[in-house]
């Protein structure tokens, strides 16, 4: 259907474990060491107008 | 493992009720204090006057325009992903919600042409690299002076929110992608979910790992393909359901299978 035919071979429970556990470690150390750009998210959707993503 | 979808209670009961809350949600931003740095796992422009969540394609251009790594949005992304899947775009996106709604019906399952189906669904991934790419390039989020979702819920509302406002020629290009983009979803059910939405490229990878899913019982299923002919996605095969980048989780086919062989399963264990 979509995306490379490697993507549709079956995965081991084991793989699958693998893979989220590193996706689950990963996800939390990004949002630890980028805790600090929460500041910076919550000012653009405070202060963010239309005109500044080029809709004006 | 626990098995989320109960005989007698419809998927589509809470689907409706689910899309609802993300859209209030969405728009809960009505003083300074309710307006969030959080990213959700679905497009909604922070553009929008009363936006309280940041669109994580939007955040994500940001960072990378600003040269900076987007730790946060993408660790937020991850772990969404890793635990919805796809879901977000079948249960909780504003504009998936619009495109089902402007569906013929019995269009729901309608599956185009093989050939230029399969190869237009790569478009998603070339608009994510070049949505990324030129926002590193150009230091702007670019993808979002064409993004019609922008347009539909950031545009329109911020010029009724301010009548004397003039709106310029970007502000028309964006109105006539997003008129095509609607268009197209009233020929091709969930057109831009199948073809353009660079998020849905993202959140498709981690169909085959996340912890939500759809789960098919062999020993029920009468092959009557019922759940494929409801499928807004177009999927072609039992085998992709639920684990497919292409599926969005909706449900649609747990609502349509005669025998009750396919569930929504949260998958806790190692298996599965």
């Amino acid at each position: 259907m979509c995306y490379p035919g490697r993507w549709r071979r079956y995965l081991s429970p084991r793989a699958k474990f693998i893979v989220r556990l590193f996706l689950l470690l990963a996800s939390l150390a990004f949002i630890f060491l980028g805790s600090g750009d929460y500041v910076l998210l919550r000012a653009m959707v405070r202060f963010l107008c239309p005109s500044c993503i080029g809709l004006a | 493992m626990p098995v989320l979808h109960r005989p007698g209670l419809r998927a589509s009961s809470w689907r409706k009720i689910s899309k609802l809350v993300a859209f209030l949600a969405c728009n809960m931003g009505f003083s300074l204090a309710l307006k969030t740095g959080g990213v959700i796992p679905f497009m909604y422009c922070h553009g929008c006057p009363l936006a309280a969540f940041a669109c994580p394609i939007g955040a994500l251009q940001h960072f990378i325009g600003l040269g900076e790594a987007p730790l946060l949005v993408a660790g937020s992304l991850i772990l969404a992903f890793l635990l919805l899947g796809r879901s977000a775009c079948g249960w909780l996106c504003p504009f998936g919600a619009l495109q089902d709604l402007l569906a013929r019906p019995g269009e729901a399952g309608a599956r185009q042409d093989g050939r230029w189906d399969v190869k237009l669904r790569y478009l998603k991934l070339l608009i994510l690299l070049g949505a990324l790419s030129s926002s590193f390039a150009l230091s702007g989020p670019t993808f979002c002076w064409v993004c019609p979702i922008g347009a539909l819920f950031a545009g329109i509302p911020y010029l009724l929110a301010h009548p004397g406002w003039r709106p310029g020629p970007a502000f028309y290009i964006h109105m006539a992608i997003l008129v095509l983009v609607l268009l197209l979803a009233v020929r091709i059910p969930r057109a831009w979910c199948r073809y353009l939405c660079p998020l849905g490229a993202i959140s498709g990878c981690f169909n085959k790992v996340s912890l939500l899913g759809i789960e098919l019982d062999e020993a029920r299923c009468t092959r009557c393909l019922a759940c494929l002919r409801a499928c807004p996605m177009g999927l072609t095969s039992l085998g992709q359901i639920g684990s497919s980048p292409e599926c969005v989780l909706c449900a649609k086919c747990l609502d349509a299978c005669p025998s009750g062989a396919l569930k929504a399963t949260f998958r806790t264990g190692i298996g599965g």
